[in-house]
């Protein structure tokens, strides 16, 4: 991936590997942002609805639900925004693909890789000592299941970092 | 001049005026925390600060700094609608924040 600011947009630049990649996240955090709360996978809803923070708040058990909705509708509001990117990149193209980005755009898509790191990390119940493995061997010993969601939360943060040095560069 | 009786003018409240004036205190005194986690990125941490919280890169690391190496910092102490704004803006960008009243 390259991302660079141009024309006031961020402009990100992706390979067909990483096309393929986002274009899987996409899909698979689309299905998860309809969900309501109750519905998703409990782990996960622990992390992107987490309510210890009304709780601090003192909100009764009907603020939480509204706060609830409409931090669910904050998520919501970008499935149309991450129907037409995933349509774009499942289109094949040698070249690779080309986004390019408005700043609140931006933030979407950042917030969306965010949360997916956050949901396979929620899932696979990693936590400090996973995600500070020194090196490749240790790496190898966990499930496989651990330590694909390792990749590709590693994968992941690379892109955020790449998006995050172009927009604070701007 | 009209023989209609005025309805009679209510008296103010004067019981509640003194909870009205507490509660705009408490009102205006609540923590906004935000704690540490192990996936979020600390750039991440700096952009969200810079963009929900309009703080300059300095400050947005020092606080993350502060996250990152003591568990937690304090970003801001406001009112409770606006706590209760950044709230839910920090936690819709995935990071891990909860409110108190200030002490």
């Amino acid at each position: 991936m390259k991302a660079r600011m141009h024309g006031g947009k961020l402009v990100v630049h992706l390979n067909a590997f990483e096309a393929r990649l986002l274009d899987r996240v996409f899909r698979v955090i689309l299905k998860n942002y309809e969900l309501k709360p109750a519905d998703l996978d409990p782990a996960v809803a622990e992390v992107w609805y987490a309510t210890r923070g009304c709780r601090g708040a003192q909100m009764s058990a009907e603020e939480t639900g509204e706060w609830l909705s409409a931090l669910h509708q904050l998520k919501s509001d970008s499935i149309r925004r991450l129907e037409v990117w995933a349509g774009r990149l499942s289109a094949s193209k040698p070249g690779g693909h080309r986004l390019a980005l408005e700043l609140g755009e931006a933030d979407v898509l950042l917030k969306v890789l965010n949360d997916y790191r956050m949901m396979v990390a929620a899932r696979q119940q990693l936590g400090e000592a996973e995600m500070n493995l020194a090196d490749d061997f240790e790496l190898l010993e966990l499930p496989p299941g651990r330590r694909i969601a390792l990749m590709e939360i590693d994968i992941l943060g690379a892109l955020m970092e790449q998006i995050l040095a172009a927009l604070l560069q701007d | 001049m009209s023989t209609e009786t005025l309805p009679p003018v209510e008296k103010p409240k004067e019981s509640s005026r003194p909870e009205e004036k507490i509660k705009e205190a408490f009102d205006k005194s609540w923590n906004v925390i935000v704690w540490n986690d192990p996936v979020n990125l600390t750039t991440y941490v700096v952009h969200v600060f810079m963009r929900v919280l309009g703080f300059n890169k300095e400050k947005a690391t020092k606080h993350m700094l502060e996250v990152h190496q003591l568990g937690r910092s304090l970003v801001a102490t406001e009112t409770r609608e606006r706590a209760e704004f950044y709230h839910q803006q920090i936690q819709a960008f995935g990071l891990n924040v909860t409110i108190e009243p200030s002490s």
